[in-house]
């Protein structure tokens, strides 16, 4: 029987409730640990929160005097980055700068049964915990799902992401997208505003690792070279994207046409602009 | 004598220092902070759209009353029409939040007067709540529904049904928890006559919700002020006379029948329409709003200018506005008496620290 303090470390309260749910509810399946008071009597503790200028030393003092073997569970996403808080002023977290974390369970808050899977791998037991045996609702806002095709690399998402989750770099000539679920706070914005419906939440609620970093959605967009310089221009769906709406709104346009002015690049074409008004222009010196 | 800031029977850290004389607690001081995140800075230097979810991440246990009074405040303050069906989608969310808020609270009174079967009882059938919030939202706890508007999510016939087929076993529970605290049971004698107020002095202590309506003093913002869909409803204000803990605890379980009460006629009357209203451009303004969270008045206050990032957002939460009342409450009470008193305003720091 592992005994487990917990530390509410400046979180909103979500992951608090849901510890009780899932210690009070035995069909979430956390079964060999037992929450005690005090960090004396535990062998383990799950921190919950950010960590801010009061109880960043707290938190210390508390991992101090745990006993061994010291196992820490970071629950939920302020833990493990402080989430929507990050740039919030009293924050001193998160809580693997302040503390050693053995654990990461993701989710905003994370479902019961998942806490329970960390609590049964870091205790090594029950093979029958390992594999998720509770179906998850239809429309459950977990685990993103990114579509390459789909994707333009616009940024609306990164853009309105309250907790800064989402990372969009141009490396070697195509768009790289990263989802952080380690920041994630799985409200769904990202989804709301894709006006290409390329990102989506799925059901799949099982989001736990040693590692943070491996917590991440990533997704990359090849670019399509452009006809004059050639270097990456466009990526595909953004083509795709621009010529049906062409299309929409001018159905006689021959689509040779479309393609060719769509590949060029934008410094291309305003050299090819400048090139026309600079013969124009020695047009009419040849005139005089 | 000092409770806290980490301490058995505190779901959250924060510190009550009382000073006792003998076995009587002569007086109080409340210490809090452990839970400050810095959220009125944030909201005030992100996009209205971004500050939604920061709003309603100040507390988890009441997430969507925050997510309400935001775009309440925010709509009123634009003029922004939300459609009926929204209005009662929200209705439904916030009286499920409540239902969840109130069993929780009422769970843990139990547990603190020694009542470990009702508790269990309590907090077993409080998941089917949080399932059916799941189920229309995807989220068991911060629901990111309500959005500036509207929701984002509606509520289907096989949703509606699946809620009907589940409020009589709500209907159990609060029957349950109601006969607990008939007069004579243990539950209702251990409470009884604890950390009394008067309803003058709740209202001269400023203190909101629950601490009014035990004490006799008909307050509730749904009525008062009505937002969503509250003023097309009807529903009843619970009124206690007795000002102790026993009449706090009475009027929450009383509150939730009320709530599974509006959620069916909501269900029966749900007008068709769309869930999203048109969003105007930003301008030079401010506004006011209210709602009745689970524990009792939350107030936004919102100074806009031209951009989509809002000048000042101030926020005033229940808990906070109780502490005064909490003092009162505890003064004169043996110690044996603190952590039911404590309770009994169902403390939420994460809400008042923000």
């Amino acid at each position: 029987m592992l005994k487990v303090f917990r530390f509410d470390a400046s979180g909103c309260n979500g992951c608090d409730i849901e510890i009780l749910s899932a210690v009070l509810n035995p069909e979430y399946g956390i079964t060999g640990i037992e929450v005690v008071d005090a960090p004396e009597k535990a062998g383990a503790m799950i921190v919950t929160g950010g960590g801010n200028q009061k109880t960043a030393e707290l938190l210390r003092e508390a991992h101090t005097r745990l006993l061994e073997p010291k196992l820490v569970i970071a629950m939920g996403a302020c833990a493990a980055s402080m989430c929507v808080f990050k740039s919030g002023y009293p924050m001193k977290g998160p809580v693997d700068s302040i503390i050693p974390v053995n654990y990461f369970v993701l989710g905003c808050p994370p479902r019961p049964q998942n806490l329970a899977m960390a609590v049964h791998a870091l205790l090594e037991s029950g093979d029958e915990h390992s594999e998720p045996v509770w179906i998850a609702p239809e429309g459950l806002r977990a685990r993103i799902a990114h579509d390459d095709e789909k994707c333009t690399a616009c940024g609306a998402c990164a853009n309105m992401c309250p907790s800064g989750a989402i990372d969009i770099v141009e490396e070697e000539g195509e768009f790289r997208i990263a989802y952080n679920l380690w920041k994630c706070s799985f409200c769904g914005t990202c989804q709301s505003v894709c006006p290409e419906e390329a990102v989506r939440l799925t059901p799949d609620y099982v989001m736990q690792d040693a590692a943070k970093s491996n917590l991440v959605t990533r997704g990359s967009m090849e670019r399509m070279c452009c006809s004059g310089c050639g270097k990456p221009h466009i990526t595909r769906s953004q083509f795709k994207a621009v010529k049906a709406r062409i299309l929409e709104h001018a159905p006689g346009i021959a689509q040779a046409e479309i393609d060719k002015s769509l590949l060029v690049c934008q410094e291309c074409k305003s050299q090819i602009g400048a090139q026309a008004n600079a013969r124009k222009e020695m047009a009419s010196w040849a005139y005089d | 004598m000092n409770i806290g800031p980490y301490h058995p029977f505190l779901l959250e850290p924060w510190k009550v220092d009382l000073v006792t004389e003998g076995d009587i607690i002569t007086d109080a001081k409340v210490t809090t902070g452990y839970v400050h995140r810095g959220i009125e800075k944030l909201l005030a230097s992100n996009p209205y759209l971004r500050g939604l979810h920061i709003s309603e991440r100040v507390c988890g246990i009441c997430s969507t009353v925050h997510s309400q009074t935001f775009s309440g405040t925010v709509e009123s303050m634009f003029g922004v029409e939300v459609p009926a069906r929204a209005q009662h989608i929200r209705v439904i969310l916030l009286e499920l939040e409540r239902l969840h808020s109130h069993y929780l609270t009422l769970g843990l009174m139990a547990h603190a007067a020694h009542q470990d079967e009702l508790f269990m009882d309590t907090m077993r059938s409080r998941e089917p709540v949080m399932e059916l919030m799941e189920a229309i939202t995807g989220n068991r706890v911060n629901l990111s529904a309500i959005t500036i508007g509207g929701v984002k999510r509606d509520i289907n016939q096989k949703l509606a049904n699946q809620m009907k087929d589940r409020l009589p076993g709500f209907w159990g529970l609060s029957e349950r928890i109601l006969a607990a605290l008939d007069d004579g049971q243990a539950l209702a004698e251990r409470l009884r006559g604890v950390g009394k107020i008067d309803g003058e002095k709740a209202i001269r202590c400023g203190g909101v919700g629950q601490t009014l309506r035990a004490a006799g003093v008909s307050q509730d913002i749904r009525a008062i002020e009505p937002y969503a869909a509250y003023k097309d409803l009807n529903f009843h204000i619970t009124v206690e006379n007795g000002g102790d803990v026993l009449a706090r605890t009475l009027v929450r379980a009383r509150e939730t029948i009320e709530s599974i009460r509006l959620i069916e006629t909501v269900l029966d009357g749900m007008p068709d329409g769309p869930i999203m209203g048109e969003l105007p451009e930003p301008f030079e303004t401010e506004a006011i709003g209210r709602s009745e969270a689970p524990r009792g008045e939350v107030m936004y206050y919102f100074k806009a200018n031209k951009s989509n990032i809002p000048e000042r957002v101030k926020v005033r939460t229940p808990t906070f506005a109780n502490h005064r009342a909490l003092v009162e409450m505890l003064r004169g009470q043996p110690v044996t008496n603190a952590q039911l008193i404590i309770e009994s305003i169902d403390p939420c720091l994460s809400c008042t620290d923000r």
